[in-house]
């Protein structure tokens, strides 16, 4: 059983140095006041920080943290056919907020968008780094087009698929171990179910999908029948956010392919509280009778990056911790 | 109580504040048609966030805070008059945020390290970590403050228990297990909030619920969580719902809902998404409610025009009549400059005369 971060981490921290540079440098960026390369210093400053992090507290696979984004959703940008962003939304449960992307025409990919940040990341640890990308069917949901009007169509979530398909491949081509594709929106609209499958169909056409990995939050996967033969190499679910959500997910994995592994969502990203570690185990052990530990990945069950940087800290080793005491009584048996 | 039964009260509250209780408020002005108001809050000047800054590292004492706090909600009320809006409000200058203004000074609370609110900009979440109760009034000592201080029409506002559930951490056992008590305590912490607030004099009160419009999922649970924080009061305040930066298809479902009791007046941004949002009114219609209507992009520093608010006052015509619009910003202006928002606001007052000439 191995230990994941995924996805964003806390841009923010009143305590580290890093943390508290690159915020002062955005800020003076954003009045014209600071280069463009002082902001990616401070970027890689603090991706390397969070990285070192990650493998002190003994994570095996490691997230880069997305300290270059504003949101998931920004690599948009660099699709052809998108025009910017503009309008403010807010973001559901957080206090966040994103910018939707305009989307003129189609999106089409013209070069690799992630594999810079995947290089730095990957030469700055001896770990796997897990990359990580937003959904077809997401971004489309999140798209508007010229006339600021909602721009999601069959076309577009399949265009996004596509361009997607070529950002993994680049990604993969470069060697990266993992990739998982947040697509929880899925999970609120079963009836597009058929058009979801064939985006995905389209999203690992040609790829060795083993490494892809499908990753979705806040709702049970019973809301999409047949969840587990979308082509990925394994799907990443939530157990925290809820009892309902927790028990479904549970009884639902029953259907896992025994070629694929499963990301376990087990610490609730947006909540402070940190249960007893007992509770979790215990919970693994009921996990454990359906799926075999080696296919499991114990990670939180979305972005951190709602939790102040503190409290993710503990989230994270108390992940660990349930790990090793699971890997332990496995060596022993 | 049945669902049923609940919503006949309601609507016989909601009757006898709209037969009574508006015409009475509405009789105030000598013309009711398109006030000018704003949402609650004015730009925080640097001075006061180093000073907050200070409070909380003790290198000042609260008294000394107090003071610029005052001093700049002074400053703004004279603004307001010389700007001629017709509904006053205290500008939110002691607020540094409006979660963490109300969850701070229940009880069990902690204010957490800094989160991403969107691009670089940032804020401290409430982290809820044991029972919620209510301790003191939070927002009346700055009402009365106004109150000494002006004979004007003052707009209070307090923030929506689901934006204050959503917008905080649990952090206590209990709450990770049953988050429904959270809810639940959050609504009686500010039904007390509310009541406190009637009796200090308030009579116009915005609740403010970002966080309901966010999100597409629990929207009824949500609703009637909002519907129950103000339930019985309607008959004592004018009761707005304040809602902005929503995803479009929630609000779609929410739209029905916002249209039953209790709230007199929804006040939603337009500006913003030029206007787009008319047609949910044009689906939905607006019921016998009041709109506020967001006619200034808070989110941007271009000043808008008096003829493309008239021209946005305009689309909302055929289904709000004039004695029911409100002309307003989209949002609470804390994040624009001072001058920004005095030019905006002078085009807004504008707009809002000009139409009461033309329609």
């Amino acid at each position: 059983m191995k230990t994941v971060l995924h996805g964003f981490w806390s841009l923010h921290s009143s305590e580290v140095e890093e943390a508290k540079e690159l915020w002062r440098i955005r800020e003076s960026y954003d009045k014209g006041q600071a280069k463009i390369e002082e902001l990616k210093a401070a970027q890689d400053k603090l991706t390397t920080h969070f990285l070192k992090l990650q493998d002190d507290l003994g994570i095996d696979i490691l997230s880069d943290g997305g300290f270059r984004w504003d949101s998931s959703l920004d690599i948009a940008r660099r699709l052809k056919g998108c025009l910017g962003f503009k309008n403010l939304q807010r973001i559901g449960v957080t206090n966040h907020f994103h910018r939707a992307p305009i989307v003129e025409a189609m999106p089409v990919w013209q070069e690799p968008i992630l594999l810079l940040d995947f290089i730095y990341a990957n030469a700055a640890t001896l770990k796997p780094i897990m990359v990580h990308l937003p959904g077809p069917y997401t971004l489309a949901r999140q798209s508007l087009n010229p006339n600021e009007e909602s721009g999601f169509n069959k076309e577009l979530v399949l265009a996004y698929a596509e361009a997607i398909n070529l950002e993994i491949k680049s990604l993969l081509e470069a060697n990266a171990s993992y990739v998982k594709v947040d697509d929880s929106e899925i999970l609120g609209y079963p009836d597009d179910r058929e058009l979801i499958k064939e985006a995905f169909q389209i999203l690992t056409a040609k790829l060795d999908f083993s490494r892809i990995y499908l990753h979705t939050t806040g709702f049970s996967v019973n809301n999409f029948p047949n969840y587990f033969d979308l082509p990925f190499g394994g799907f990443f679910l939530d157990f925290a956010s809820s009892l309902a959500v927790r028990e479904e997910n549970l009884a639902a994995v029953k259907n896992l392919p025994q070629s694929c592994c499963l990301g376990v969502g087990l610490v609730n990203a947006a909540r402070s509280y940190l249960p007893p570690t007992v509770k979790l185990l215990e919970f693994l052990r009921a996990l454990n009778k359906k799926v075999p530990l080696e296919k499991l990945f114990l990670c939180p069950n979305a972005d951190l990056d709602f939790l102040p940087w503190k409290i993710a800290v503990e989230k994270v080793k108390q992940l660990v911790d349930v790990a090793r005491v699971v890997n332990w009584v496995k060596e022993a048996k | 109580m049945s669902k049923e039964e609940a919503n006949r009260i309601f609507a016989e509250r909601h009757k006898i504040a709209r037969e009574i209780y508006i015409p009475w408020m509405k009789n105030k002005f000598k013309d009711s048609r398109f006030l000018a108001s704003t949402v609650g809050s004015f730009p925080q000047p640097q001075e006061l966030r180093k000073a907050r800054v200070a409070l909380r590292k003790k290198e000042i004492t609260p008294a000394a805070y107090q003071e610029l706090v005052q001093k700049h909600t002074l400053e703004w009320l004279k603004l307001q008059d010389d700007l001629k809006i017709d509904l006053i409000v205290s500008g939110e200058f002691e607020r540094q945020d409006m979660a963490v203004a109300f969850g701070e000074k229940f009880t069990n609370t902690r204010i957490e390290d800094f989160v991403k609110s969107y691009e670089n900009r940032r804020y401290r979440p409430v982290n809820y970590l044991g029972k919620v109760e209510w301790q003191e009034p939070i927002a009346l000592p700055m009402f009365q403050f106004v109150g000494e201080n002006t004979d004007r029409f003052i707009k209070e506002t307090i923030t929506g228990p689901v934006t204050l559930f959503e917008w905080g951490l649990i952090g206590s056992e209990e709450y990770d297990e049953r988050p429904e008590l959270l809810r639940a305590d959050l609504v009686a912490v500010l039904r007390k909030e509310i009541e406190s607030l009637i009796q200090g004099g308030v009579t116009i009160l915005q609740v403010d619920e970002p966080a309901f419009t966010a999100k597409k999922w629990n929207i009824e649970e949500d609703w009637l969580l909002i519907q129950e924080a103000v339930r019985g009061f309607e008959e004592q305040l004018y009761l707005i719902l304040h809602i902005c930066y929503s995803s479009e298809e929630a609000l779609d479902r929410a739209f029905p809902l916002m249209l039953q009791p209790s709230f007199h007046q929804i006040h939603i941004e337009m500006a913003n998404r030029d206007y787009r949002l008319v047609k949910l009114l044009e689906k939905h219609g607006f019921g016998d409610k009041d709109i506020g209507l967001g006619v200034i992009d808070v989110h941007q520093d271009r000043i808008e025009t008096v003829e493309e608010i008239i021209s946005g006052i305009k689309k909302v015509l055929p289904i709000v009549p004039p004695n029911r619009i409100w002309v307003t910003p989209d949002c609470g202006l804390k994040d624009r400059s001072k001058e920004v928002t005095v030019e905006k606001l002078k085009v807004m007052v504008e707009a809002a005369k000009r139409a009461r000439e033309i329609f």
